[in-house]
């Protein structure tokens, strides 16, 4: 297909993917720490259109979850059907900033719920706290990234452009660093923190160890664009001309390394998302209540859980077609910058 | 060219003098360590506590400690473990030795497939063949380490084929050696499976592009024109072409070998540096997270080192041309 | 303001010279014996005349660029001075250099890299305008742009075009165009119609010698190519290994001297066919 129209589609499933994360009250039926004692891992809820009478209804609709008579099994109570509703007032959640909303995109009445994601081992929704967790992980990427980006391209920049002793130090502050394995380093960095820390301080600390780990090839490839830019006879034009090293940098310099830039955040993006869930999945990242993918999926750690309860897996479907969205976004990037010479 | 290996290794042995430093650095500015655990345990007076510390010598000055240290490092000492209660040296090197077992066996595999399955694709390109070989990459490459791991748990415990854990299931002292050879493969099939698995995608990718660069390289034209049979092409002329860039890719995989690991081996319980690491940051057992951090920071630059000499002497024009 | 901003020149007053001017280039090294220092230009003195066109022809490694780049001070000269309406350019303040930078005009041969291949050619026009006329509006620089690009004999509506997108010859009309707007003073063109095929050659030859006496700019017309020189300039200096080794006017220095310095020059050149035939046998 086109070009133009790739790059649609692409687009549209990017933003397919994230809006759930991002409006994670609005999509998610149920608040993330909701619990039910008397449901833990109880599967996805069934979607019927068809009763037991044989009657088809247009509004699909579910039946409640109860303990089978052997208290071993769920089996679905068939005596009430509960219809699925769009649009529904439920719990208050905090929508942007301070202004709160009751409006969630679907529910059922209550005292049944829909679980299309199934149930923890608390009763939880794993769909409301996968699209709750997915905002933790996702903002700890983009954050994580944003800093790296940030840290290494400004660093690249001051060393190619400002050259000498300078460009020196930062390229030997580069290859030291490119030197340590990072997920050690990660965990070297978290290994210096008090073992439970506020979620809120695990966070930013994530995002400074991230950004203190990931800066140095950024740094690397905005250098090599900086000082080939400076050698450009436009430059020298520029400059002949009376430009002042400023007006040189912001027009003709820096415009070269935005492309880098975004191609290496479509990759940076997906590898510190799964920094994040790594960590939180071994216990050094965001912990309970608040949940992360990691987290989510650490309870599959359980033999229990592993083999019986298969929609705990579903996080980690989740960011399996995220980064397929990722890695289709870097390559068509790529493709793109490649073909407009410059 | 002597003097440049030299100054390579040289380079080499800076940084990780450099890392040293900075993970000594980061790790003593720990606001807490294993002594404040045990100092909120009521059964230990404070003064056995304070005791304890001049005893590891952890109420000298920084750089004293660093230099101490830097020092037993030297000599193949890593400190004490607080938590085990043993030194580390001997929790590491046989943990090390695990590892590079199965992060070595996991390459071979990886770059074995890669190898053949790139030349495959770069042969059909277009095709069938390479448009879902593409797409299984993409798939792969895009589920976490994690994931694999868990899926292969899964299919070892549904099938029982495989064990779910460790590294041998029985007494090693009154077996023979076939049986705990197969006890080991038993147990490693797993992690190998999971790791060669997360680098294949990279692997095959970059073997792909390289030979299709080479098989649209004239001088590959000219010996097709003078009929010399497809696979002789392939691998007397169009893989040695291709393998320079393949080369670094070499160098980097077996730089990556000590780290490579570290998730796998936790989620598979494979006994290596990873589930060692993982413990010690859970303890706040310093020496531990530093001697392994030292480590794999070795095998890193030990892997680049490699990299770079085997390029120096893999490609002529390099040597030529000068550092 | 030290420069004097009067236009009115005393003929016989040079609106740039180049004073003894001499470049060193050393390479650096850490280790090892160091190199010995490669002189580009060497004890090189010129002069150029308001309305005038001064010639600088030689092989090429004979240093002319790189005198070509000291005179806006793009190399500062290891010995010499540039003066420019009397002034020594060493001793300007940065402002004051800025401002007078506009007034000397560098314009490369490479047409393609001296124009940043991601603006617009709006843009790229509109720059000099923004570095030295802060405050105008977007209308007079639009304005503006539109008479430049008139006077080099550009369609105004290319102006969202990219420099890729244009021909050889159009984008050193910008780059021409963008010295109009600079309001330059001196233009030195290194090699500007070396790349360019015959007719473009002699277009832009035409348009440089139009907007010259119409502006009464001073041009510095660096090239090889003698018969350019011949027909365009009033005065030509030879260059050769970094120094000048002959002067005169073109039938001086192009026909007579058969056997000065410069004659590996004439015997090598391939365009000697072109040199005019009454030139050649000039009785001198």
């Amino acid at each position: 297909m086109s070009n133009s129209r790739r790059t649609t589609l692409l687009i549209s499933l990017l933003v397919a993917l994230h809006l759930p994360v991002i409006l994670a009250g609005f999509f998610a039926p149920y608040d993330y720490a909701l619990q039910d004692r008397d449901l833990p891992f109880a599967p996805p809820s069934r979607l019927h259109f068809v009763d037991q009478t044989g009657a088809f209804h247009l509004r699909p609709f579910v039946y409640a979850w109860k303990q089978s008579p052997l208290g071993d099994a769920y089996e679905e109570d068939q005596t009430r059907m509960f219809n699925l509703r769009l649009f529904v007032t439920g719990a208050p959640y905090a929508a942007v900033g301070v202004w709160t909303s009751r409006l969630h995109l679907f529910g059922v009445e209550a005292p049944a719920r829909v679980f299309v994601f199934g149930t923890d081992g608390f009763g939880r929704d794993e769909f409301s706290r996968a699209l709750y967790g997915g905002r933790i992980s996702l903002l700890a990427g983009f954050l994580g990234a944003a800093v790296a980006l940030l840290a290494g391209g400004a660093l690249g920049i001051v060393a190619g452009y400002y050259g000498k002793w300078l460009d020196t130090v930062v390229m030997r502050l580069v290859e030291l660093f490119l030197a340590l394995p990072w997920l050690y380093l990660l965990f070297a960095v978290r290994a210096v923190l008090p073992l439970r820390i506020k979620t809120t301080d695990a966070f930013l600390l994530f995002i400074g160890v991230v950004g203190l780990v990931g800066w140095a090839r950024p740094a690397r490839l905005v250098r090599g664009l900086v000082l080939s830019a400076k050698e450009r006879n436009f430059v020298l034009a520029a400059r002949a001309m009376g430009a002042s090293e400023l007006h040189i940098l912001r027009w003709h310099v820096l415009p070269q390394t935005y492309r880098t830039i975004l191609t290496m955040a479509a990759l940076l993006v997906p590898q510190f998302i799964l920094a994040e869930v790594t960590l939180s999945f071994l216990g050094l990242g965001v912990g309970e209540p608040i949940p992360s993918w990691g987290n989510l999926l650490t309870e599959l750690q359980k033999y229990n859980v592993l083999v019986s309860y298969w929609w705990m897996y579903l996080p980690a479907v989740m960011l399996v077609v995220l980064f397929l969205a990722y890695y289709w976004a870097s390559e068509t990037l790529e493709e793109r910058f490649a073909t407009v010479s410059s | 060219m002597i003097s440049k290996v030299a100054l390579r290794v040289f380079h080499s042995l800076l940084l990780l003098l450099g890392v040293s430093v900075f993970a000594f650095a980061l790790l003593s500015f720990a606001p807490g360590n294993f002594f404040d655990e045990l100092k909120m345990n009521p059964q230990i007076s404070p003064e056995t506590v304070a005791s304890l510390k001049v005893q590891y010598g952890l109420d000298q000055p920084l750089p004293v400690r660093y230099v101490r240290w830097a020092a037993s490092v030297a000599h193949g000492e890593f400190g004490y473990s607080m938590s085990y209660r043993r030194p580390v040296a001997s929790l590491l090197w046989w943990r090390a030795r695990n590892t590079l077992l199965l992060a070595t066996l996991a390459m071979l595999l990886a770059w074995t497939i890669a190898l053949c399955w790139g030349v495959l694709q770069a042969l059909h390109r277009g095709g069938w063949i390479d448009h879902s070989s593409r797409a299984l990459t993409a798939v792969l490459l895009a589920m976490p380490e994690l994931l694999i791991g868990l899926l292969l748990l899964l299919l070892a415990v549904r099938t029982g084929w495989f064990p779910t854990g460790g590294m041998t299931s029985i007494n090693p002292m009154n077996t023979g050696f076939s049986t705990k050879l197969w006890d080991i493969t038993i147990h490693l099939f797993l992690p190998v499976v999971a790791l060669a698995l997360g680098a294949i995608p990279v692997l095959v990718r970059h073997v792909r592009s390289a030979m299709i660069a080479v098989l649209e390289s004239p001088f590959i034209e000219a010996a097709r024109g003078h009929g010399i049979p497809r696979w002789r092409l392939i691998w007397r002329h169009a893989l040695p072409a291709a393998s320079n860039s393949l080369i670094s890719l070499l160098g980097f995989s077996i730089g990556a070998l000590g780290s490579l690991s570290l998730l796998t081996e936790i989620v598979l319980s494979w006994p290596g540096l990873g589930p060692l690491v993982l413990e010690g940051v859970l303890a706040r057992d310093i020496h531990v997270v530093m001697a392994t951090v030292m480590l794999s920071s070795l095998f890193l630059l030990v892997g680049n080192l490699f990299a770079d000499l085997l390029l120096y002497w893999a490609d002529p024009r390099i040597r030529a041309v000068g550092p | 303001m030290v420069v004097d901003q009067n236009n009115q020149q005393n003929a016989t007053q040079p609106l740039l010279a180049v004073r003894n001017v001499t470049l060193h280039y050393a390479p650096r090294r850490f280790f090892g014996a160091a190199r010995p220092t490669i002189s580009a230009v060497q004890d090189v003195s010129l002069e150029l005349f308001a309305g005038k066109t001064l010639a600088l022809v030689g092989p090429s490694g004979s240093g002319k660029s790189s005198l070509a780049r000291c005179i806006p001070l793009l190399e500062q000269p290891s010995a010499g001075q540039i003066l420019y309406r009397g002034v020594n350019l060493s001793t300007l303040d940065r402002k004051t250099l800025k401002t007078v930078r506009r007034e000397i005009h560098l314009i490369f041969q490479d047409s393609a890299s001296a124009l940043n291949p991601r603006l617009t050619l709006e843009e790229i026009l509109a720059e000099p305008l923004v570095i030295h006329e802060a405050g105008r509006t977007a209308g007079t620089i639009r304005k503006r742009i539109c008479e430049a690009m008139e006077q080099v004999e550009l369609p105004e509506k290319w102006k969202s075009r990219r420099p890729l997108e244009l021909s050889g010859g159009q984008r050193q009309r910008v780059a021409i165009a963008r010295s109009l707007l600079l309001r330059a003073r001196v233009l030195i063109l290194d090699e500007v119609l070396s790349a360019l095929d015959l007719s473009a050659q002699g277009q832009i030859a035409n348009l440089l010698l139009a907007l010259q006496t119409h502006h009464q700019l001073a041009f510095l017309f660096i090239t090889h190519d003698l018969s350019m020189a011949s027909l365009l300039a009033d005065e030509v200096a030879v260059m050769r290994a970094g120094r000048i080794v002959q002067r005169g006017s073109p039938a001086e220095v192009f026909t007579v001297n058969l056997q000065s310095t410069s004659s590996p020059l004439l015997r090598n050149s391939p365009s000697r066919e072109t040199v005019p035939a009454t030139l050649i046998s000039a009785d001198k």
